[in-house]
């Protein structure tokens, strides 16, 4: 027996995860309400009406992104950290080039020291315009390159005022003490260059600058049970991943084959656009589009020979499902969502969606720490 | 226009219009519906869909982020009050900034309305 109240605070436990203001929370609530209302009078069961409205109000880390943006819209402190920024550069350029021709130093000295202070302004000018255009996959090991850099102003700071109270004895020469500050400065200001360009970016974005495809609104009725049944899935799953056995049943109708394979249900999760999903492949240093080449190298298109209404899914696409719902139970998520479907696909291992992961690389060590990054 | 800049794939409609044709229109057409009087989300979305026969549907949630967006900007202002039902619901109004940037934001679109009459010359353009 389907009951609507126990879902709905499923469902609002699983959106404070990603949305901290009850406020907001009460506010999708009272319209995930509303729809359902609106559906239950349009004569849908319970279990169909809430689930209908739960996907109509859209997944829960597009939404976190989107209140995320207001909050960092604020004109005022991104421009203060602009000026921040720039002026912190013509700062340590100045205060730097200063150093460099009042103190007694070789020719030799002053000029390694102009070398290294043009390399670090020249870098900070450019790393603003480069965060801009870098690929996701790039960008994520950049915020991590940062995120390690910022830890050398901190040991620098400290080392220097050890050394400004003569705890430690272990002084460096005055031109590698101004290298180590120009590098101090470099590390910090790109951290506030990232968390400039970090509010720009969205979190699913893929290559090529596109960003979140917008979700299109499902059917009323969500897909029968006994389709999701036949897949091999009987406990509590996402919208998205009925959505994507649906987009499942597309591809294999296009490639003309007349069952639903393992290659088909990783199409389909490549074409849903999930945005976790496509957190994890950036992860993964993977694109959608080249994982999707492979894919369609071995998944070969063929005459159709299907007659028409359902087609079957076959026992490997069946055994990666189970192996998708072990894991969310695994991880105690409440719902199977696509990022366990990718996983279960990976674990099965022997049907096409395996080989191509395989091949690929894709660990299922990192494709779990890539989803416990990606907050799912 | 600002809600290109911030949200063009977040308001969708099926099929009919262009993603950012919608996106670009969002904030007009909450402002020019709470010219009416205050309403609420749910209510906006159904209006929405209505007035457009059914060829502009946003996607639910993202509303939300708009709404909260426009006041932060200061053009709308909220209250909680009490719906039908008993429950809670949260209602929108136009302040006077909001009136202000309809105002200017609806010559915008009668700009870009008026060169394609001119181009195409059809009376509801």
């Amino acid at each position: 027996m389907f009951n609507l109240e126990g879902a709905i605070r499923i469902w609002r436990r699983q959106m404070a995860g990603s949305i901290r203001s009850s406020e907001v929370l009460d506010e999708l609530e009272s319209h995930l309400r509303e729809e359902i209302t609106r559906q239950i009078q349009s004569g849908a069961t319970e279990q169909q009406a809430y689930e209908a409205a739960v996907a109509r109000l859209g997944e829960p880390a597009a939404l976190r992104y989107e209140f995320a943006k207001i909050g960092n819209s604020q004109r005022s402190s991104r421009k203060f950290l602009r000026g921040l920024y720039v002026g912190a550069i013509a700062f340590v350029l100045f205060v730097n080039t200063w150093n460099l021709l009042e103190s007694e130093l070789s020719p030799l000295e002053r000029l390694g020291g102009f070398f290294a202070l043009s390399l670090v302004v020249l870098y900070l000018s450019c790393l603003p315009q480069w965060l801009k255009t870098a690929p996701p996959n790039r960008y994520l090991q950049v915020e991590i390159a940062i995120k390690l850099g910022s830890n050398f102003v901190v040991v620098w700071s400290l080392w220097s005022l050890l050394d400004a109270l003569h705890l430690v004895n272990f002084t460096l020469g005055f031109l590698p003490t101004i290298i180590g500050w120009c590098l101090c400065a470099a590390a910090g200001l790109s951290a506030v260059a990232f968390a400039l360009n970090a509010s720009r970016r969205p979190p699913g974005e893929i290559e090529g600058g596109a960003s979140l495809q917008p979700r299109p609104i499902p059917p009323n009725c969500p897909a029968p049970p006994e389709f999701l049944k036949s897949a091999g899935l009987s406990k509590r799953i996402d919208p998205s991943v009925e959505r994507s056995l649906e987009i499942a049943h597309a591809e294999a109708l296009r490639l003309g084959h007349d069952f639903i394979g393992t290659e088909h249900v990783l199409l389909a999760l490549l074409k849903l656009n999930d945005s976790a999903l496509m957190c994890v492949l950036g992860g993964l240093n993977l694109s959608s589009e080249g994982v999707q080449a492979e894919v369609e190298k071995l998944a070969v298109p063929t005459v159709p020979r299907h007659a028409g209404g359902t087609i079957p899914f076959t026992p490997r696409s069946q055994k990666a499902m189970r192996l998708a719902q072990r894991e969310a139970k695994a991880l105690n998520h409440c719902c199977v969502s696509p990022e366990h479907i990718f996983v279960g696909l990976l674990c099965e291992g022997g049907g096409l969606a395996g080989q191509v992961l395989r091949k690929l690389g894709v660990n299922l060590d990192r494709v779990r720490q890539e989803i416990a990054r990606a907050g799912c | 226009m600002a809600a290109l800049d911030i949200h063009s794939v977040t308001m969708y409609s099926i099929a009919m219009l262009a993603k950012e044709l919608v996106a670009a229109s969002t904030e007009p057409l909450i402002l020019s519906l709470l010219v009416e009087g205050e309403s609420y989300g749910y209510a906006l979305i159904q209006e929405v869909k209505r007035l457009s026969g059914d060829k502009i549907e946003w996607t639910d949630g993202m509303l939300y982020p708009v709404l909260h967006r426009m006041e932060r900007e200061g053009w709308i202002q909220s209250r909680w009050g009490e719906a039908e039902n008993g429950r809670k619901r949260k209602y929108y109004s136009l302040k006077k900034d909001g009136e202000k940037a309809l105002k200017e934001q609806r010559e915008q679109w009668v700009t870009v309305s008026k060169l394609f009459r001119q181009l195409w010359k059809e009376e509801y353009v």
